[in-house]
């Protein structure tokens, strides 16, 4: 984390742009990017075992969930994901 | 940060892997054991809704206390599918129901008019005869009775006793009274059926009858004699499903011969009526005694004549006179309620039903078919009745059998306590019955049957490995009818299926047996 902040504070001193809500805020919201984009990874396996165990086993999911409510949740998350990226150009640094 | 996003990231590959893995449980059942319960308030992907929608209407529950969802039945049957993820082999049926004489008991806004004796529900065994496996829900004439008579109640089975003379069901069974004092309910009772007064033609006694249509059963009588029938047959192709033809002999309810004939090559709704073809049933040896005789085949099929040297042929329940052009039809039965339906617009007609004891002149009443495809019923009180039909082409249904010769009815089946039993002026004494009185809760009944799911037809959907395959339910309540004007009803608060089937330890430990 305390490797994070040296970066981001870095980024923000070569830019001559300081974070508008703040370093914290930065931060939080980088970790709720990567926890999105996790989670959009799982929902996609998801939709996709979901599919092939559909495909050979007809209302196996759909008896217990509604695949459509996880495609838009999905749909959301990714385009939530494609908005942040764009925004803030954030760049993982490994 | 690396640990962080790969422990997030197997932490969501085991909730996904959790998922998946409690879907296959659910999917495969190792228990073999499931509950499915519709309370009418959501959508439920297991039980279906009730249908057809003209009989359904949606309500709410009208007490203070309580704002659910309910379905009140009006028109007798309604049928409801239940999706199961694989198959079982017992099924426990519970409702939980109130008739409108039991809902004007706790809420007196309500009227009710009508009482309805009998309700039963069953799942489909059949899907060629759509014939369904029937089992008591409630029956009133029995609840009423049991408060009233003497009651011996072992293990489910009822027996009812207008004074007491039997201390158990086994000293009434080991020492029957006439059969005419009995009554049944659910109960299969072994009496040997056997005419005192019965003897062969000797000569070719053979009868030849008008055209039937699609499936049919009846009883015959042998004594010293071969057993001798030929059937004709016709295809009509009227549908697009092949037409077999099975023909099973069946003594003492066990199915001891049977002749198959193959569809008659077309598949197609083309109309085009094929040759005549013929099975015989000839068996010789066979042992004094009822037989039935069973046809299971569709609609499309009709039987052009039946040959026999039998003396007694009844048709048991329901027959379909075929469109041959025959008019001024002669029918017997032994029927209480006869009902009549026609597909037919060239044959709406009256049909006339008299006493068989009385001259034709003296008609007791009349079934006016001015509908088609609609049921036009009438009970009657005469122990035998002759119906005349000016037209063929009706469809004739009761709760007794149907023959085209007085002489030829015979009717081994004791009496059945439903609605139109006289416990009375048909001096029933007894009653034997596999009944268990529903429960009552807040206005409530409880009541459940136990369907035996072995024999059930089960459909299946398009497949590769697995899939939910539907059992198909009917709920029975005779003289229920949403056309008569009359309010009567039956309020489902929920539907409860109790499944039990192998367990997946048995079926991997029978396999490797």
């Amino acid at each position: 984390m305390i490797k994070y902040l040296k970066i981001l504070n870095d980024k923000a001193q070569i830019s001559n742009h300081p974070p508008a809500g703040g370093l914290i805020f930065e931060i939080l919201f980088f970790m709720f990017y990567l926890i999105l984009k996790e989670l959009f990874y799982a929902l996609t396996g998801a939709l996709a075992i979901f599919i092939i165990m559909e495909i050979f086993w007809p209302g196996i999911v759909l008896a217990y969930i509604n695949i459509n409510w996880v495609l838009i949740f999905w749909l959301v998350i990714g385009i939530v994901i494609l908005i942040t990226n764009s925004k803030w150009q954030i760049t993982i640094i490994k | 940060m690396k640990n962080w996003i790969i422990k997030l990231r197997i932490f969501l590959c085991l909730i996904l892997a959790g998922i998946v893995g409690w879907l296959l449980y659910m999917a495969v059942l190792p228990s073999g054991k499931i509950i499915y319960i519709n309370d009418f308030s959501k959508y439920n992907y297991f039980i279906s809704k009730l249908s057809p929608k003209e009989r359904i209407v949606e309500t709410q529950s009208v007490e203070t206390h309580c704002n659910a969802s309910l379905r009140r039945i009006i028109g007798d049957p309604v049928y409801f599918s239940l999706r199961a993820p694989r198959k079982f082999n017992k099924a426990k049926l519970i409702l939980k129901y109130r008739q409108c004489r039991d809902a004007l008991q706790c809420v007196s806004t309500l009227q009710c008019v009508s009482t309805l004796p009998v309700i039963e529900a069953g799942v489909l065994v059949d899907k060629t005869i759509w014939r369904y496996d029937l089992q008591p829900i409630e029956n009133k004439i029995i609840n009423d009775l049991a408060m009233v008579w003497s009651v011996i109640d072992e293990n489910g089975i009822m027996l009812l006793q207008r004074e007491k003379k039997y201390n158990s069901i086994d000293e009434f069974l080991n020492d029957l009274p006439n059969r005419n004092e009995i009554a049944l309910y659910n109960y299969d009772l072994k009496q040997e059926f056997l005419l005192e007064n019965y003897a062969q033609i000797g000569i070719v006694g053979t009868q030849n009858f008008v055209s039937l249509r699609g499936p049919y059963q009846f009883y015959t009588y042998i004594k010293d004699e071969n057993l001798d029938f030929v059937f004709l047959f016709q295809d009509l192709n009227k549908n697009k499903d092949s037409d077999p033809i099975d023909l099973h002999l069946y003594y003492d309810n066990q199915m001891i011969d049977s002749r198959h004939l193959d569809d008659d090559g077309i598949a197609q709704d083309n109309n085009e009526i094929t040759v005549e073809r013929e099975i015989e049933l000839k068996l010789a040896n066979l042992p004094e005694g009822i037989y039935k005789i069973e046809l299971r085949v569709n609609d499309d099929i009709v039987t052009k004549s039946i040959t026999t040297k039998q003396q007694k042929m009844a048709f048991i329940n329901k027959l379909w006179l075929a469109d041959s052009g025959n008019s001024d039809i002669n029918l017997y039965t032994d029927s209480k309620l006869i009902n009549a339906q026609t597909v037919n617009p060239s044959s709406l007609q009256t049909v006339k039903i008299t006493s068989s004891a009385l001259s034709a002149a003296a008609a007791l009443s009349a079934i006016n078919i001015e509908q088609t495809y609609k049921q036009f019923s009438v009970i009657v009180s005469s122990s035998i009745t002759k119906l005349t039909l000016e037209k063929d082409d009706v469809i004739l249904s009761g709760n007794g059998v149907f023959s085209f010769n007085e002489n030829s009815l015979i009717n081994p089946d004791f009496k059945k306590v439903d609605s139109y039993l006289d416990i009375d002026n048909d001096g029933i004494n007894y009653i034997l019955a596999e009944y268990n009185l529903p429960e009552e809760d807040d206005g409530w009944k409880i009541a459940f049957a136990e369907l035996d799911l072995t024999q059930a037809y089960r459909e299946n959907g398009p497949r590769l490995i697995g899939g939910a395959g539907k059992y198909s339910f009917l709920i029975s309540i005779p003289g229920l009818r949403a056309d008569d004007k009359i309010d009567d009803w039956v309020e489902l608060g929920e539907i409860r299926v109790e499944l039990e089937g192998v367990s997946l330890y048995d079926k991997i430990f029978k396999n490797f047996k």
